[in-house]
């Protein structure tokens, strides 16, 4: 099945991109704190020095980080489902808790980014900077929420039709 | 299950295998054993029908009740 294989091929592209992003922060932010602070960053919309993060920087960063982390465990959780469902086994066990479990991940890290997202504005309002913007930033917590849950819901489907399945497989 | 298979005793019966009957009304041998050893959720009534036309005798031949209590 074609669209099984491309199904696979994008999540692995996105899962292998998230990755080198977390060997970026691990390896590039602790160089660029620590070797060369007076680096200017763009964080939570504002224009700062490394050297000079406030507890608010550091809340944001924190919270960012977990949302990336959540996001990624999503996608390795997907990943799998992915490499189950290129077996052609679509009832299997391992789909159900995997997708179910993938999806977990990914309605928490969006409730989180929603988190993020919220601190970074009332912080840019204490900055004097006030700005409304339409796009997809602020939509993106909320896609990624309906994703999760619907991988949520659609495991709760495949549960069923597998003892459905499983009854007409004893259907003589 | 509270529903017995009596296969086992019409096939002696009428002095026929498995594998003939599985082969007479077009179901594997897999799916009789399924049938005879009691693991079979449901019965088609298609199926129920090609087998007592196959051994000649009524559902009640091949099926029974017996309470769990």
């Amino acid at each position: 099945m074609k669209k099984t294989f491309v199904f696979k091929l994008l999540i692995d592209l996105v899962y292998y991109y998230f990755f080198a992003g977390i060997i970026g922060i691990l390896v590039i932010f602790p160089f660029l704190y620590f070797f060369l602070g007076e680096s200017k960053i763009e964080l939570a919309g504002v224009e700062t020095s490394l050297g000079s993060l406030t507890f608010t920087h550091w809340i944001i960063i924190i919270l960012g980080l977990i949302t990336y982390l959540l996001f990624f465990k999503g996608l390795y959780h997907l990943r799998t489902v992915a490499r189950v469902l290129l077996s052609k086994n679509f009832f299997s066990l391992k789909t159900i808790q995997h997708l179910n479990t993938s999806g977990t991940y990914f309605l928490y890290s969006s409730i989180l980014y929603f988190v993020v997202l919220v601190t970074s504005f009332i912080f840019k309002i204490f900055k004097g900077q006030i700005s409304m913007s339409f796009n997809t930033t602020t939509t993106l917590p909320i896609f990624i929420a309906i994703i999760g849950l619907f991988f949520i819901l659609q495991s709760k489907a495949l549960q069923i039709a597998k003892v459905y399945k499983e009854d007409n497989a004893l259907t003589i | 299950m509270a529903i017995i298979i009596n296969l086992d005793v019409v096939l002696a019966k009428r002095k026929m295998r498995s594998k003939e009957l599985a082969a007479m009304i077009g179901i594997t041998r897999a799916n009789l054993s399924i049938l005879k050893s009691g693991k079979a959720k449901a019965i088609r009534f298609s199926t129920l029908e090609a087998i007592c036309e196959a051994l000649d005798c009524q559902p009640a031949d091949i099926l029974a009740y017996v309470s769990e209590k």
